[in-house]
């Protein structure tokens, strides 16, 4: 991860990657987990007795014939081209970054339902900043401050949301 | 009083002039983020919007919907980086202008045409009301199945990942919308033993986690800030005096804009990419277009702020909404419980006019305050990511919360956030899921009822003739890329 300097770097504006191709191994998983999910669908629709499971019968089915014909579509275009090839196409560095972000907002939403928003944010925010490489301590102070008044005013004060109650 | 007055008293109240210009000034902020853009700042501001009434919610997401539209054009033209797709046509000529140092000049363009182009598609919408109410009393629930198809397949055939994508994600919207009570007996369906399930997947929830949360975690990738380079000065009045020469332009931008708006999936990115090609057609100095032609900002400006209330004549009347930002007050309206369509015109004619009202005023103050403030909102491009990302996944969790007092809400996001995130990544068109999610319901209500009218045989229904119209043009909107693609193929062989 870099870290943040006083010094103006250089702009990152190209920082997305390419997409990954639909035969990666990303993509025929997504596919196939999707037509798997149609297929349970399906599944639960048709033991509905009532009309109820009628559109969602007639979805799920359409659905497994997408699915299944993009999963299908991915595995052929695979095996014609090198897989090696086909998994290096527009795919990306291993992204720490991404993945500590994904993980910590989970982790701040498993806490905040036990402490509470306002106070899972005290640590939410300033470990976050510091772990993604900002070195400034006086600036995350003030912001993790400028984070709890905000909560406050926005939430607590005018949608009366406990911000600051581990009780939600 | 009647309609007209009551909307204008609310929309002219304290409160109204409050709400519409703090809507805008959010729609500014966010529209100017670049990566933030226009669907995620809507999302995050309809969680506020529940405690309001709806014509007060309504006020402040047009504000919001008016300022993003006319400030993404600032990064484009100030760091060549556009606050969103629809805006992407600006930098051509945008941001040569700014890096010889006028700056301010093409910003100064970007706002008169933008206003112009915002009265001129509220104005139509004005037009168009009357004929609009007798167009949805026209509209039964076979008409409004086949609209719904012609709209999911607009849009499918818009996106540039492909059919077999595009269906998927729609038809995938469709199906987790099924998931809770059915319409039908109210027995729940899909809930796998989890009670929080039976009162359906929350849209909120959904919204947040398919544009915030997997919006943030892409953009984590990069250690600095979304930009940080500024440039721009020039003259604000050159700019208006440039764009009145242009006039030309911003009228045909502003029609091209309305029309494309009209048609499901077709916003405001068709849009501006059309009216600049026509421009730089038209021009007698073509090859000044992409140097810094006034022609070249003001034309598109003009279309893609006119496509608000062009999309918006499907998203009133038949609850296709025209794009992702039209979806997204769509969503806002279901919250408040008003359901577009022909009751729209005799229910809630209050709300369809304090709409068309804050349209107008949101040209207005892209006038004003869209000149005004135009440097200062550029430098929110230049908030660290570390201090940015936190910042809106605090905001979405505990709007989340705040939109329904639902803990479990919040966790439906994060899973919306991972698919959101795997669509980004793998292609899938995210307008397409949130579409077939959102009209998923509606389709299925219609589909029962039509079910029920031609008793199982539903080819009856080509015998009506909008059906049979609707019918045609899904066919021809499906059929046109293929079309193309044998064209195209045809052209090469006979070139070779």
């Amino acid at each position: 991860m870099t870290a943040q300097t006083d010094k103006a770097p250089e702009i990152d504006l190209i920082e997305d990657e390419g997409p990954a191709p639909d035969s990666s191994t990303g993509g025929i998983g997504f596919a196939s987990l999707v037509c798997v999910a149609a297929i349970v669908f399906l599944i639960q629709a048709t033991n509905i007795q009532t009309q109820a499971g009628l559109w969602p019968s007639m979805l799920a089915g359409t659905l497994i014939v997408l699915a299944g014909a993009q999963t299908i579509f991915a595995i052929l275009q695979r095996m014609r081209h090198n897989s090696a090839a086909l998994e290096q196409q527009g795919s990306e560095p291993f992204s720490l970054r991404r993945i500590f972000t994904a993980g910590w907002l989970f982790a701040y939403c498993l806490v905040a339902q036990w402490v509470g928003f306002g106070p899972a944010m005290l640590v939410f925010v300033p470990v976050y900043m510091f772990v993604m490489g900002y070195r400034k301590p006086l600036w995350i102070v003030a912001v993790t401050a400028g984070f709890a008044v905000g909560l406050t005013l926005m939430f607590d004060t005018v949608a009366n949301v406990p911000v600051w109650s581990s009780r939600l | 009083m009647s309609p007209i007055w009551e909307a204008i008293t609310v929309l002219f109240s304290f409160n109204g002039l409050f709400l519409a210009t703090v809507g805008f000034l959010i729609g500014c902020v966010g529209g100017a983020m670049v990566g933030i853009g226009g669907a995620l700042t809507t999302a995050l501001v309809i969680p506020f919007t529940l405690s309001m009434t709806p014509a007060d919610a309504m006020i402040i997401l047009i504000g919001v919907y008016s300022g993003v539209s006319y400030a993404g054009s600032i990064p484009s033209i100030l760091i060549n980086t556009p606050g969103g797709p629809s805006s992407a046509a600006v930098t051509l000529d945008g941001y040569a202008m700014a890096r010889r140092g006028e700056g301010a000049t093409a910003i100064a363009i970007s706002a008169t045409a933008s206003a112009f182009g915002a009265l001129f598609g509220g104005l139509c919408l004005i037009v168009a009301l009357p004929f609009l109410e007798y167009l949805a009393m026209a509209f039964g629930s076979p008409e409004f199945l086949m609209f719904g198809l012609f709209g999911l397949a607009s849009i499918v055939a818009a996106s540039d990942t492909g059919y077999l994508k595009g269906f998927t994600a729609g038809i995938l919207g469709a199906l987790l919308a099924t998931i809770g009570a059915s319409m039908l007996d109210a027995n729940p369906r899909f809930t796998f033993g989890i009670s929080d399930l039976v009162d359906g997947i929350d849209l909120v929830a959904v919204m947040i986690g398919l544009f915030a949360f997997s919006e943030m975690v892409r953009l984590s990738r990069n250690p600095n800030s979304i930009s940080n380079s500024l440039a721009g000065l020039g003259s604000m009045w050159r700019g208006i005096v440039y764009a009145i020469r242009e006039w030309k332009a911003i009228v045909r931008g502003s029609g091209m804009g309305i029309l494309v708006g009209f048609v499901p999936g077709e916003g405001g990115t068709v849009a501006t990419f059309m009216s600049y090609i026509t421009e730089k057609q038209l021009s007698k100095e073509p090859e000044r277009f992409g140097r810094g032609h006034p022609a070249g900002i003001a034309g598109p400006e003009a279309a893609n702020n006119s496509v608000i209330g062009g999309s918006l004549v499907p998203t009133l009347s038949f609850g296709i909404p025209g794009s992702v930002s039209t979806a997204l007050l769509l969503t806002a309206l279901m919250l408040h419980g008003i359901r577009p369509g022909p009751t729209l015109f005799t229910n809630d004619v209050v709300i369809l006019y304090t709409i068309i009202g804050s349209i107008l005023f949101g040209a207005v103050l892209t006038m004003i305050v869209g000149l005004t403030m135009s440097r200062p909102l550029s430098l929110l491009t230049i908030i660290p990511i570390p201090i940015l990302v936190p910042l809106v996944c605090v905001i979405s969790v505990v709007g989340i919360y705040a939109a329904s007092f639902n803990y479990s809400h919040i966790f439906v996001a994060l899973a919306a956030g991972a698919l959101g995130y795997a669509f980004i990544r793998l292609r899938y068109p995210v307008v397409a899921f949130l579409l077939g999610f959102i009209v998923g319901p509606l389709a299925e209500e219609n589909f029962m009822r039509t079910w029920q009218i031609t008793q199982g045989n539903l080819w009856e229904v080509l015998a009506r003739p909008i059906c049979a119209v609707l019918f045609l043009l899904t066919l021809i909107v499906m059929l046109r890329p293929l079309w193309r693609l044998l064209i195209n193929k045809k052209w090469k062989k006979v070139s070779a």
